[in-house]
């Protein structure tokens, strides 16, 4: 049986037929629906939210036919299953190690991609530091990583020999006695003389199916998640998780301070509405937040300064409703004119 | 003071062919029409003058991924005043944009673009010095690649300040050329027209009985060639099922290429093909542009062209190192179905025009806002990614001038020409693969040249069907690394251990 089949084995006797199996398969999607989420505390599969993001209907279909199939589980009625004998005993015979253990979906969930898009860059950039190469491609074009990256080099400005070495003897404590394959991510980076692999041909050299490789790549940097974080001795990549917050950002609600820490990072609206599954408008409510308390957010970038000198010359004739500066200055959006009254300390009056 | 630049920013020792003549006419402020082979590095052409121009160069570009591919060219030299300014920024990256725009050196940017008021204006209160049009053929209805948005670009000089022109192009007949120096206003230019021909390129065909026999072949030619290599394919299936056959039969440096990667992967295989970790890249059109490789030893194709344009650009990648390389088109009865079909998708055929009219004519005001009705039109008329492009193309521009549906006519009309005109592009390709006398003499008629040269290894009616030889590439072996920590090392500890020493 393959781990992933394993996976879904696992959660069918966690569940006990108390919900359809497509349950699981939201589970391990990481869908942000709020019976999901309920899902995945009242039946202890925490640890296996959104770790395999891309699994189709239609391959998880293909798992249930397998375990029918073979007879671990049977099939009640309207999607839902009940595990067999043989499927419990299976479970019970391979009691420990049938599934990677490091993983931690539901608190890692946001963090693993970008912790290995900066993980595999900081690699690539040393690796041509020291090789004196300035003439590469960055493997990742994301602005706020290539930004965070040139911070992080000038912060640690020793010798870029010395840099290296610590890098490597970081990697190295890292991944000696572990229950993991170093390759799987090793094969992965890319440096100076040597380009990484894809992880399709990662998948392939360690002869595992995509899906499977995934899994055990997401396995591998919860690993590295779970030992770095607050432990002294990774100085190098305990910057990694890093996030940038401000005094004044204390005032702010919870997730208008997630928020925040996005923009910071250089996301644009765009992206944080997916990453965190909101609704563009509760996010435009967090930057006028960000607005009021924050007094140097730059909101040129929102709004043009012609549009904002019009909102406010219209405003300044003692006129605060939306609906009327909105007629008036038909060009600018309600969230542009809301943002505009904010950062001018107008009261708005709807 | 150009040779100085040129080693010092861009790293050359000398100039290729037509480099330094265009350079030249672009610097002395003549508008500059230059047909440059591919691979003759044309982008230097209008990189190197900016750097000794006082403004920027606004350069427009047909494809958003091109745009983007030269940005990154440009990062690679040290260069971070460039910017792709399309639709794929967001509202938001797109005002910063804007605000900063002064602060760029190089401007790539999409004729649809150019529509845009905002975008326009801002152009105007900077100092653009140079106008680049690249892929210019891109203008003409005889082209290979027309592009109705293109035809935007003449009525914006005078906004930008008449600036310079230069227009490049890498294939076009003698009509195309006349067409872009009219289009673009361009009395009076200088131009260099480099012939299409690659010398070093042996040109053969090779005909099968089936798809089958085609795999077959494939494998038995790939095993037997020397070197970096390019197998082109009409379709990411085919191209994937290949490359799957390839490495079945031991050729295990294989890997694919298409449209459909993210980021990271795309850089990745054009790295490892570039640091010669691949041997054969299985490709879409999708892959080669932006590619710097000089030792590509062969390029198949596996699916007919569309044009003897794209073809040759294709060709073209082989051998920059001026080593004799060789195309090798296969061919399978029937072949020129495909391109036929793809050819019909991309444009709007008479039904679909007939249905766009009703949907319109129905109500005049959904002409009008037809941005709200698009998934609509899509389904009514059953229109393909590229169709739609088309009609939205066709539509921004009627609008401008007031335009009502009725001018759909226009653009019945007009697809029916390049229907037309297509068709007979695949049949000219048609006729290259059944020809029975010299290959290159062919091309170089189509584009209206004339046979100079004796070439040794011309093409497989002038040689017979044997390959010529291919410089044998010492094939740097990647050692089969087992040992993680190994690898580990050797990315961050190798040069270290050098400095030691």
């Amino acid at each position: 049986m393959s781990v992933i089949q394993k996976l879904v084995l696992f959660c069918l006797k966690s569940i006990e037929n108390q919900r359809t199996a497509y349950a699981i398969l939201h589970l391990l999607n990481g869908k942000k629906s709020s019976q999901t989420i309920q899902d995945a505390h009242l039946f202890h599969l925490k640890q296996y939210f959104h770790v395999l993001p891309h699994l189709t209907r239609e391959e998880f279909n293909q798992i249930l036919d397998f375990l029918i199939e073979k007879n671990y589980v049977t099939c009640l009625n309207e999607g839902t299953y009940r595990i067999t004998e043989k499927g419990d005993i299976y479970i019970q015979v391979h009691a420990e190690p049938i599934l990677p253990i490091y993983l931690n979906g539901w608190s890692y969930n946001r963090m693993d991609k970008l912790f290995w898009e900066r993980l595999s860059l900081m690699v690539q950039v040393i690796s041509n530091l020291v090789a004196y190469n300035g003439r590469y491609l960055p493997i990742q074009n994301n602005k706020p990583h290539l930004d965070w990256i040139k911070n992080f080099i000038q912060r640690n400005r020793f010798n870029r020999y010395e840099l290296a070495t610590q890098l490597f003897k970081e990697l190295q404590h890292l991944f000696t006695n572990k229950k993991i394959d170093p390759l799987i991510l090793i094969l992965r980076l890319t440096g100076s003389k040597r380009i990484g692999l894809t992880a399709h041909q990662a998948a392939e050299q360690l002869q595992m199916s995509v899906l499977t490789y995934h899994l055990h790549f997401t396995n591998v940097i919860h690993m590295i998640l779970t030992e770095v974080k607050g432990k002294t001795s990774y100085p190098l990549l305990e910057q990694l998780l890093e996030t940038e917050e401000k005094n004044e950002w204390i005032h702010l609600t919870q997730s208008t301070r997630k928020t925040a820490i996005y923009l910071n990072q250089g996301y644009d609206i765009e992206d944080i509405i997916k990453i965190r599954q909101l609704k563009q408008g509760t996010i435009e409510d967090h930057i006028v937040e960000l607005a009021i308390i924050d007094s140097s957010f730059d909101i040129d970038i929102y709004v043009p300064p012609e549009v904002q000198r019009n909102i406010m010359k219209t405003s300044t004739n003692g006129i605060k409703q939306l609906k009327y500066i909105r007629q008036s200055v038909p060009e600018a959006s309600y969230f542009q004119i809301r943002l505009v009254l904010a950062k001018h300390k107008s009261a708005v009056s709807v | 003071m150009m040779k100085h630049l040129l080693r010092e920013k861009f790293g050359y020792t000398s100039f290729r062919d037509g480099q330094e003549e265009t350079i030249k006419a672009v610097l002395a402020g003549k508008h500059t029409l230059a047909m440059l082979p591919t691979g003759s590095g044309k982008s230097l052409c209008y990189q190197l003058p900016t750097y000794m121009l006082p403004g920027a160069t606004l350069i427009i570009s047909p494809l958003l991924s091109l745009m983007q591919d030269q940005v990154d060219q440009l990062l690679l030299i040290g260069e971070k005043r460039a910017i792709a300014f399309n639709s794929f920024l967001n509202y938001q990256k797109k005002m910063s944009a804007l605000k900063n725009l002064h602060q760029y050196k190089f401007i790539f940017t999409s004729p649809e673009m150019l529509q845009s008021k905002l975008f326009m204006e801002r152009l105007s209160e900077i100092n653009i010095t140079l106008l680049v049009i690249d892929e210019a053929h891109c203008i003409s209805q005889w082209g290979h690649d027309f592009r109705p948005d293109y035809l935007a670009i003449g009525t914006v000089m005078e906004d930008l300040g008449n600036p310079p022109i230069l227009a490049l192009t890498a294939t076009a007949t003698d009509r195309v050329k006349q067409d872009i120096k009219q289009s673009l206003n361009m009395q009076n230019s200088i131009d260099i027209l480099y012939s299409v021909d690659r010398p070093n390129i042996s040109l053969h065909v090779e005909k099968v009985g089936s798809y089958q026999e085609k795999i077959d072949v494939l494998i038995k030619r790939v095993s037997a060639l020397h070197g970096p290599g390019i197998i082109y394919f009409s379709s990411k299936k085919t191209a994937e099922i290949c490359a799957q056959s390839l490495k079945e039969n031991g050729i295990k440096r294989v890997s694919i290429y298409h449209g459909g990667l993210n980021h990271e992967e795309r850089i990745l295989i054009q790295q490892q093909y570039i640091h010669n970790q691949l041997d054969v890249i299985c490709a879409t059109s999708a892959f080669g542009m932006g590619i710097n490789k000089e030792n590509i030893r062969y390029v198949i194709h596996f699916h007919m062209p569309m044009n003897m344009e794209s073809y040759l650009q294709e060709i073209g990648r082989a051998g920059r190192d001026g080593q004799t390389s060789l195309a090798l088109l296969l061919y399978a009865p029937f072949d020129e179905q495909l391109p036929r079909q793809l050819v019909e998708t991309e444009l709007i055929n008479d039904s679909q025009m007939e249905k766009l009219r009703q949907f319109f004519l129905e109500d005049s005001l959904r002409w009008w806002e037809l941005e709200k009705y698009e998934e609509e039109i899509i389904a009514i008329a059953n229109l393909s990614e590229t169709s739609m492009r088309l009609l939205k193309d066709f539509h921004r521009n009627a609008i401008l001038h007031h335009k009502e549906a009725t001018s759909l006519d226009e653009l019945k009309e007009m697809m029916n020409k390049q229907l037309q005109l297509k068709f007979e592009a695949i049949h000219t390709v048609y006729q290259y693969i059944h020809m029975s006398t010299c290959r290159r003499e062919k091309i170089l008629q189509y584009f209206g040249e004339q046979p100079t040269i004796n070439i040794v290894e011309c093409c497989d009616h002038c040689n017979g069907s044997n390959y010529p030889n291919l410089q044998a590439e010492k094939r740097e072996t990647m050692p089969e690394y087992e040992n993680w920590e190994e690898i580990l090392q050797e990315i961050l500890l190798s040069e270290t251990s050098k400095n030691e020493e």
